[in-house]
């Protein structure tokens, strides 16, 4: 298991466009993916292979998450991920 | 949230469309003929999908149709259509699509908090299975209705 936080930047959020683009990211990895709202103390962490998983989520500009993943990849799979949100999705 | 936004004895079964295109303009006539947007949003939504790809379809069988805030929305609005054949919209994991909704918000906020009220309904695989293939109309206005 290998996991990293990081904050939501891009202005709208989670939303369609940047949810699609971290699926087909995600989904490059073999590992199990998730993420995590951290500022939700109810939110279960979602597949991140998923989008209706990831949009149920409500993931804001500003939201603390974590993205966790467990398998042969997890690191680079986290590594990138991260990285993604990190570039506010090209918005 | 569903509820306050769909006119849900509104929502239209067995619609023919050509194509993606003309799914998302079937999905957002309602809308339009009620001055809550213009058609200008629906050709923005179709815009988008071109230049960026159908990441509208956002699960197997579904499209949520909306476009960037601008002068093109009057008033914060949903409508959904279910076509009476699948079209595809160049989806490789989410094609064929028969559900799509269109959506259209004046603030960007209000695009995340309407699709979290549809995906929670969504990422129960009964409820998709109803919406997608029920033919009792009543329980599919009732879900939507329970969101």
């Amino acid at each position: 298991m290998y996991s990293k936080t990081t904050t939501i930047k891009n202005e709208t959020g989670l939303h369609a466009r940047p949810a699609h683009d971290f699926v087909n990211a995600a989904k490059k990895y073999s590992s199990k993916i998730t993420i995590k709202n951290l500022d939700d103390a109810e939110a279960e962490a979602a597949n991140a292979k998923s989008m209706v998983m990831i949009l149920a989520e409500g993931i804001a500009k500003d939201t603390h998450v974590e993205v966790a993943a467990d398998g042969s990849d997890e690191k680079e799979a986290v590594e990138e991920l991260i990285a993604l949100i990190d570039s506010g999705f090209g918005e | 949230m569903i509820k306050d936004l769909l006119d849900i004895e509104k929502i239209e079964f067995d619609v023919h469309a050509e194509d993606w295109k003309d799914a998302l303009r079937k999905a957002g006539r309602y809308l339009v003929e009620q001055g809550k947007i213009d058609q200008q949003y629906v050709e923005n939504a179709i815009d988008a999908c071109v230049e960026r790809g159908p990441y509208i379809v956002i699960m197997p069988g579904v499209a949520f149709g909306h476009a960037r805030p601008d002068e093109s929305v009057h008033e914060q609005c949903l409508h959904m259509i279910r076509l009476d054949e699948p079209v595809n919209f160049g989806s490789e994991y989410n094609d064929p699509v028969r559900i799509v909704f269109m959506f259209a918000s004046e603030s960007s906020g209000g695009h995340l908090t309407v699709m979290r009220s549809i995906a929670k309904m969504l990422v129960e695989p009964e409820n998709v299975e109803l919406l997608i293939n029920g033919t009792d109309k009543d329980k599919i206005r009732k879900l939507l209705a329970s969101y």
